[in-house]
């Protein structure tokens, strides 16, 4: 159980990015570890690599990712996905189709495939925009297949750095079986909708030591509504996400039950950052994923073109600003700093001491017309690109910002 | 008096040290790798200029030997691409380009939809796209439709600080690239053609040919 909802987490950190995320191509790995609780079992650990790599060509995105994972009871598991999305000419109404099949391997669980289909129409008004989508899920294990259905609804707006999206869905699945091997408490508790262990009757799973079970999830047939929040901040290389929703059976008699989770990424230098997620998730029956908290902690490196990615410190940014009647670079959000230098295309690359004015540090210099690359530099720190600014990797192992000035 | 001479001081003092600058020879092995790149006909104000960003930048000489050499065969086929009339700036913001990931044959379609407007700034904004990540194919199509559509300088600008802001705020580069050039293709007479490669042969030559 471990690994497979340790993967499924990860599947999830890995997934697809968001339709037009801005790369040409892209690949990242990542390493770290995970802990995950569940209800009448004891707490585990696992190891876990992935890979992930990302293309978009025109209005066509095509991506994989796969997952291995080792767990310290001594499973292991792989995830691997494939994903394409395709979509219509980009207007006001937008629509598009994406479709991901996805192969999941475990110790004494053989290979479940799950086949995943998403048609979405979304309506785009300048900061804020309306979607919805149906999507259809079907997953094989045992030689049994069973299949899923959701409808969903929603719209986002963008406040700032913040991206706020509302979404409410509602989900059909039939019933589903997923087995995997876990350490269990010595007498595991029977819960209804939790882990059971069961016998397996044809295919006896023999136990490899003291306290080790296998372990069944059952799924009945299911259908439940969902209401979900999300927050998305993103700045310089950051990126936090909050998600927090509440479900509730379409039965008479039940009640909503809230699920939230938190995951955040933290650049270091270059190409390098840290990922952290918690989250308190809820069972997800059309992926045969059981209900669960999960913990996480790893470092990702960005490989491929523009993986090459540092950051101006503490978020200096450069503007086109007129002071003294001179259109001026001016450099912001240094507030601390003693001394911030510029040197650019335009000045033959010679640094430049900015003066503070204002409450702001200013190029002593107006700015001619044309196309510009920019680095700064912050109390003799390393010359970076100003956040904000496309940045390319120059030739000489450095990185540069770009500026076109009318 | 002293507002109004102020930005007048700035500007010769930064004219001043970018003449000095200008003035200052290369090395020695720098020179003869610039002279004869000269010499076969490559610009040598955008050349030396990129010596000059190895030198400030701290290079090894044998680097910058490399990065010249290959500066000088891009500046030659940005060139060849957009015109010999083209000015110095637009030529190394051509070359730039191309750095990033466009095609020679990409150059020669947006000199073919500019027509006579400098390239140097729709290059510069190009650039930029290709940095953020938006599609060659995607980006080359939207300058053209601004360049055929007759854009101002400062509506390339416009479009690019657009997809900036957009894909700095967690959002995708590649469609507000696309709302971009729709807000300000509706402000735009329909200029020289569509988007349709064929009907770039309905834009003038470069120099009226």
């Amino acid at each position: 159980m471990l690994i497979r909802r340790l993967l499924l987490a990860l599947g999830a950190a890995l997934a697809m990015p968001p339709p037009g995320a801005s790369a040409q191509w892209r690949a990242e790995a990542e390493a770290g570890g995970a802990v995950l609780r569940q209800d009448g079992l004891a707490d585990a650990r696992a190891f876990t690599l992935g890979l992930r790599a990302f293309r978009e060509t025109g209005r066509r995105s095509l991506g994989g990712s796969a997952v291995a994972a080792l767990g310290t009871e001594g499973g292991w598991s792989t995830f691997t996905q494939v994903a394409a999305i395709e979509r219509t000419t980009p207007g006001p109404l937008e629509g598009e189709l994406a479709v991901a099949g996805s192969l999941f391997g475990l110790r004494d669980g053989g290979l479940v495939p799950t086949l995943a289909m998403r048609p979405r129409l979304l309506a785009f008004r300048g900061d804020w925009g309306l979607g919805a989508s149906f999507e259809g899920v079907v997953r094989q294990q045992f030689g049994r297949w069973s299949s899923a259905a959701a409808l969903e609804g929603g719209g986002w707006r963008l406040l700032g750095r913040w991206r706020v999206e509302g979404t409410a869905r509602v989900v059909f699945t039939e019933e589903g079986i997923f087995r995997v091997r876990r350490i269990a408490s010595p007498t595991p508790p029977i819960t209804p909708g939790g882990p059971q262990p069961v016998d397996d009757g044809e295919q006896p799973i023999p136990a490899p030591g003291p306290g080790i079970f296998a372990v069944d999830t059952l799924f009945g047939p299911r259908r439940y509504g969902e209401v979900e929040a999300t927050a998305r901040w993103a700045h310089a290389g950051a990126e936090l996400v909050l998600q927090a929703g509440l479900r509730r059976e379409l039965d008479p008699g039940e009640r909503w039950r809230p699920y939230a989770g938190a995951t955040g990424t933290l650049p270091l230098t270059g190409r390098w950052a840290v990922v952290a997620s918690a989250s308190r998730r809820l069972d997800e029956p059309a992926r045969g994923l059981p209900a669960a908290s999960v913990g996480s902690l790893g470092v990702r490196v960005a490989l491929g073109p523009g993986a090459e990615e540092a950051r101006a410190p503490a978020g200096a940014r450069v503007d086109l600003a007129r002071r003294d009647g001179a259109r001026r670079l001016r450099v912001r959000g240094v507030d601390g700093a003693t001394r911030v230098r510029l040197r650019a295309s335009f000045l033959a690359w010679e640094a430049v001491d900015l003066v503070r004015e204002a409450g702001a540090w200013w190029m002593p210099a107006s700015v001619p017309s044309g196309a510009h690359r920019i680095a700064v530099q912050v109390d003799d720190g390393a010359w970076v690109a100003p956040a904000g600014l496309s940045r390319e990797a120059d030739e000489f192992d450095g990185e540069v910002g770009l500026l076109v000035v009318p | 008096m002293r507002r109004a001479l102020g930005p007048l001081l700035l500007v010769a003092c930064a004219a001043a040290t970018m003449r000095a600058q200008d003035a200052a020879p290369l090395p020695a092995a720098l020179a003869t790798v610039a002279d004869s790149a000269v010499r076969a006909g490559v610009r040598r104000g955008p050349l030396e200029a990129k010596a000059w960003e190895g030198i400030r930048k701290g290079a090894p000489e044998a680097r910058i030997a490399g990065v010249l050499r290959e500066q000088a065969v891009r500046l030659a086929q940005a060139e060849q691409a957009i015109g010999a009339r083209a000015s110095d700036a637009e030529v190394a913001a051509a070359a730039e380009a191309l750095r990033a990931g466009l095609a020679v044959a990409d150059l020669r379609s947006l000199r073919l939809a500019a027509g006579e407007q400098s390239l140097l700034v729709p290059c510069g904004v190009l650039t930029q796209l290709l940095a953020r990540g938006v599609a060659a194919p995607r980006a080359l199509d939207a300058m053209r439709t601004l360049l055929l559509r007759r854009a101002a300088d400062r509506q390339f600008v416009q479009v690019g600080s657009g997809v900036e802001a957009e894909a700095a705020r967690g959002g995708s580069a590649s469609l507000a690239l696309d709302r971009g050039v729709r807000g300000i293709s509706v402000a735009l007479p329909a200029g020289g053609g569509g988007t349709n490669p064929a009907d770039r042969t309905s834009v003038p030559m470069p120099g009226g040919r």
